[in-house]
């Protein structure tokens, strides 16, 4: 059995007219608001991450605000990407590859295990070198930039032959002239690159595999 | 008396053999010929081979910066139509996929960097006497020694401050509307239509038209030769310069091409 009411006053609380107690622009302490937060840890390697969350809102008489906050911290990348980080990074990979280096004439009496143990100098350096460079990627002004070229530099007098130059202790200095000034320096700088170039060519080491000029007679030649 | 030592001016074509930038045997050959001598360079050579080479693979690095690999790079690039441009490219393929993987642009830029800041550098150590610069090229005496923390900012500078240079003194060097040693070359017939640099100047001196940078690239041969002096042999493998250096009555020797050393074949 329904029950007439005559009067707003005398209609039960669920049945009394409902009137916003606030405008689109105006959010009074009528609305309730959902608060949700979610934190990025962004971690080194930068790999893509995802996070679902769900939010319940109950029903109500006025809109629920939700205020979604998504925030990123970059703390932890940002530390394993600073300039001293990375310097400190190259410095003690630097010294690795130069005792590696240094031990080698006591390998030097037989060509065959030779290979073998000039092979992982080889290999640290290019190692040293990716993780410099990936570590940069997304930088406009790098830090490390000169290391690397002169990483570069050492790596290419191993290429091509020029491994069997370390028998040499001449060659073997130079590399490690080199080696010697990214293991202790805070920073690599310009004047470092051309000196390290300067000393790997006195000493007959090839810095740099891979230019291909040609002949202007060959041209004429094979294109007429 | 101790014997005076000659003295060898290296012309663009030879210098990859002076910096031992082509095969052993080749190198050996090079040495053979001019051990007895002083190597030098000029401006214009200087120039020359960093026009031809050095800012090709400095170009083609900021290129390859603009994709997200190697392969797509070169896949754009491999539209030139320069048969130069396309033997580098070729060249730099195996460079760059040395590691057999797909390097990212920007490493493979900076490689390609690296490989052309070195060769100009090792240019500068081989020669390091030079000609009177008669030309009054400007552009020959540019240094290359990139800050490689900020390698690409560097890299743009050098290219633009390159690219700037429009004009040089290699004009009133040429003096074609006078009767210079120029204007007196292109009269003989194995000059201004033997050679595709005689035919250019020619073509230049009719014409009327000035000589900017862009023009002096088809007439480095004719450049080269009219500024040699006397004092200087000219080391060369093209063989243009025979006819050349026979008009100027220049000293001058011809080496083998590399294909000719390796193939054995005879001059």
């Amino acid at each position: 059995m329904y029950k007439s009411f005559t009067s707003s006053e005398s209609l039960p609380a669920l049945f009394q007219p409902r009137v916003p107690a606030y405008t689109p622009s105006d959010i009074s302490w009528h609305t309730p608001t959902l608060t949700r937060e979610v934190v990025h840890e962004l971690g080194s390697d930068f790999e893509d991450s995802q996070i679902d969350d769900v939010i319940k809102v109950g029903p109500s008489p006025f809109p629920t605000l939700v205020h979604f906050k998504s925030s990123v911290r970059t703390a932890g990348a940002r530390a394993l990407r600073s300039a001293p980080y990375l310097a400190s990074v190259r410095r003690r990979e630097a010294n690795r590859i130069a005792k590696l280096i240094s031990s080698l004439p006591t390998h030097a009496a037989n060509a065959d295990e030779f290979v073998a143990w000039v092979h992982e100098p080889l290999a640290r350096i290019r190692t040293l070198l990716d993780t410099l460079t990936t570590a940069e990627q997304f930088r406009d002004a790098e830090f490390e930039g000169n290391s690397c070229e002169i990483l570069r530099q050492l790596r290419d007098t191993f290429l091509n032959g020029g491994w069997q130059s370390y028998i040499n202790a001449e060659a073997r200095a130079a590399a490690l002239s080199a080696l010697r000034r990214l293991g202790a320096a805070d920073e690599i700088t310009r004047d470092d690159v051309y000196e390290s170039l300067d000393k790997l060519l006195d000493a007959a080491l090839n810095p740099s595999i891979g230019f291909a000029g040609d002949d202007a007679e060959e041209e004429e030649t094979i294109f007429g | 008396m101790p014997k005076k030592k000659k003295r060898y001016l290296v012309e663009t074509s030879a210098v990859r053999a002076a910096i031992a930038e082509t095969t052993p045997r080749h190198s050996r050959h090079f040495l053979e010929v001019t051990n007895d001598g002083e190597l030098s360079t000029s401006l214009y050579i200087r120039m020359e081979f960093i026009r031809r080479w050095i800012c090709y693979y400095l170009a083609v690095a900021l290129k390859v910066d603009f994709f997200n690999n190697v392969r797509d790079a070169l896949s754009f690039e491999s539209e030139t139509f320069s048969p130069r441009d396309l033997k580098t490219l070729v060249h730099l393929v195996s460079v760059l996929y040395g590691n057999g993987k797909d390097v990212r642009g920007t490493e493979a830029a900076k490689e390609i960097i690296h490989i052309a800041v070195t060769t100009l550098h090792k240019f500068d150590r081989r020669f390091r006497s030079q000609t009177p610069n008669s030309c009054g090229c400007k552009r020959g005496g540019k240094a290359l020694r990139p800050d490689f923390n900020n390698i690409f900012g560097d890299v743009r500078e050098f290219l633009r401050a390159w690219a700037s240079e429009k004009t040089c003194g290699l004009e009133s060097f040429l003096d074609l509307r006078k009767p210079s040693k120029a204007s007196k070359l292109l009269k003989i017939n194995s000059v201004s239509e033997g050679t595709s640099s005689g035919k250019y100047l020619a073509k230049f001196k009719e014409t009327g038209q000035p000589i900017t940078c862009k023009e002096c690239a088809k007439i480095g041969d004719i450049v080269i030769a009219l500024e040699q002096h006397a004092a200087w042999c000219l080391v060369h493998i093209d063989s243009a310069f025979d006819a050349l250096c026979k008009e100027t009555g220049r000293p001058h020797i011809r080496i083998k091409s590399v294909k000719a050393i390796e193939e054995d074949v005879p001059k």
